[in-house]
């Protein structure tokens, strides 16, 4: 042994403790150590925010559409403006697009949908107190059409420019064996009627919006919303959800209702316990033209355990531009 | 940066949202930390430092800078600070060790004999040579031969330019030699 280190060394592996690993008490100490730590108190808000703005979209976007002629066929002589009863205005919604033919779309393309987004959320400010921000945003959204693919999402703060750079974010496809489970209505078809689409509206799986607290009545409304995004090109699907909707208990029909690019259209709405929500449609097409939410309640993480907060937090969006693309990417 | 600096970088950052997933930082670096903190302060001293290491790393995890280094040096550089605090527990550890250090009469093979004789003939001088080192030097000292921290890696935990480290270590080695009672100049540069 000659190195002055080596010296060095050999004191060292005599001064090791006696196990290589430390004493299992000091992992429980420690642990129990970070539990007691006052946790940072911030809303989720970012993470959740956008992947609401899809929501069921993602599930949703399996579609199959087999009508030919783009045409819309309007029965004549027959016009809902002004009804108040939503189960009538539904019923009439769900016949006039019903009777609509949507675009012929291959599995493997993409429903490219285009929307400005307003949220309005809470963010932490310090000592635990919370801001409420604004942001206004532009979203770009490529779904796959029969969910075996992967799609895409861009949001950018609008106004910032073409060079601006977008955010994106992948939308996992979901393969049968790869690590997903394949529910009805995704990667197959979803349901074209009434009953199907109430119970796919009203499915007990909790797999979205799970850090906004909302009443099945209220899932299943913002679900319809989130459908007829992803089935803009799906007449047959969208008359389906109109039909599920119109039997949602305590909906309403508010006319008059803009959406967030000054729209104006009819809203079936809903206030329930945790939300208040518009879905927007074009009082004469039915063509859902975007949604105005408020939510008061919002799941943040505090240690292990998850609080709800009561926060107002609104989020509007309208849809400006759909189509039918071969490639994510592609607009 | 290597795979696992930036796997433990994703770990810090996923525990701003859930604390569980810091428990990855512990299980993986726990082991070498408790190591060289039992070597320089002690059982009980040891315990108390790493326990405020991950505590003070669990509260500064939202300032760790992946752009500045990995996580493993990170985490000695606070280690060395919780050390500090227990500088007068370690130089008694040194000193004790300085004083208990006599070479015991071994039976078996001459070569080996004289060489475990001879390497615990050295330990008193040696112990009482870190004693008297400067916490700056011996931190170097000791991050490089029993924490097999690499010359980046010291200087990132103790925030120190390289150069430093250099200059600090070839010091430091002189002063073990001296103490060693064999020739200063002749200490080796060793690789980083």
């Amino acid at each position: 042994m000659n190195s002055d280190m080596e010296h060095v060394r050999a004191l060292g592996e005599a001064l090791k403790p006696p196990a290589d690993a430390p004493p299992l008490a000091l992992r429980g100490r420690v642990l129990a150590g970070l539990a007691s730590v006052p946790q940072r108190t911030r809303p989720r808000a970012r993470p959740w925010t956008w992947a609401a703005l899809v929501g069921s979209a993602v599930a949703a976007a399996a579609l199959v559409v087999v009508a030919v002629d783009p045409a819309i066929v309007r029965p004549p002589g027959q016009d809902a403006r002004g009804e108040q009863n939503p189960v009538r205005l539904l019923e009439f919604a769900a016949d006039r697009v019903g009777a609509q033919a949507g675009p012929v779309v291959r599995g493997d393309q993409f429903i490219y949908t285009e929307s400005v987004a307003l949220l309005r959320e809470a963010r932490e400010s310090g000592q635990g107190n919370y801001t409420a921000v604004e942001e206004l945003r532009l979203v770009r959204l490529w779904l796959s059409v029969d969910g075996t693919r992967d799609g895409l999402i861009q949001v950018r703060p609008a106004g910032a420019g073409d060079a601006a750079a977008w955010e994106s974010q992948v939308i996992a496809a979901c393969t049968k064996g790869h690590g997903c489970t394949l529910t009805p209505g995704q990667a197959t078809e979803l349901p074209t009627d009434a009953e199907g689409m109430h119970r796919y509206l009203y499915r007990p799986d909790a797999d979205e919006f799970s850090e906004v607290r909302m009443g099945p009545d209220e899932r299943a409304l913002n679900r319809a919303g989130s459908v007829l995004r992803a089935a803009q090109q799906a007449p047959a699907v969208q008359a389906a959800v109109f039909a599920a909707m119109s039997r949602i208990p305590k909906v309403r029909v508010r006319p008059g209702v803009s959406n967030l690019v000054d729209r104006q259209g009819v809203a079936i709405a809903y206030s329930g316990d945790y939300t208040q929500t518009e879905l927007v449609f074009d009082p004469d097409t039915y063509r859902y033209l975007g949604v105005n939410r408020t939510q008061a309640w919002l799941a943040v993480a505090r240690g292990p355990e998850t609080l709800w907060l009561n926060y107002q937090l609104a989020l509007r969006e309208a849809i400006t531009s759909v189509a039918v693309v071969d490639e994510v990417g592609t607009v | 940066m290597t795979l696992s600096a930036v796997a433990d970088a994703q770990v810090l950052s996923v525990s701003m949202d859930d604390t569980e997933r810091f428990a990855v930082l512990y299980d993986r670096y726990a082991g070498q930390l408790f190591r060289y903190a039992y070597q320089r302060a002690g059982d009980q001293a040891a315990q108390d430092i790493v326990a405020d290491t991950f505590l003070a790393a669990f509260q500064q995890r939202a300032s760790f800078d992946p752009g500045r280094g990995d996580v493993r040096p990170w985490l000695f550089g606070i280690l060395t600070r919780k050390l500090a605090r227990h500088h007068r527990a370690e130089k008694a550890r040194y000193r004790a060790l300085a004083r208990a250090a006599s070479p015991e009469a071994e039976e078996g093979p001459a070569d080996r004999i004289t060489a475990r004789v001879s390497a615990a003939a050295l330990r008193g001088p040696l112990a009482r040579a870190l004693a008297r080192l400067s916490a700056g030097d011996r931190d170097v000292l000791l991050l490089i031969a029993w924490a097999d921290c690499s010359y980046e890696e010291v200087a990132a935990a103790l925030d120190i330019p390289i150069g430093t480290v250099r200059s600090r270590l070839n010091r430091v080695r002189r002063k073990v030699r001296e103490a060693l009672g064999t020739d200063p100049a002749t200490g080796e540069e060793e690789a980083s």
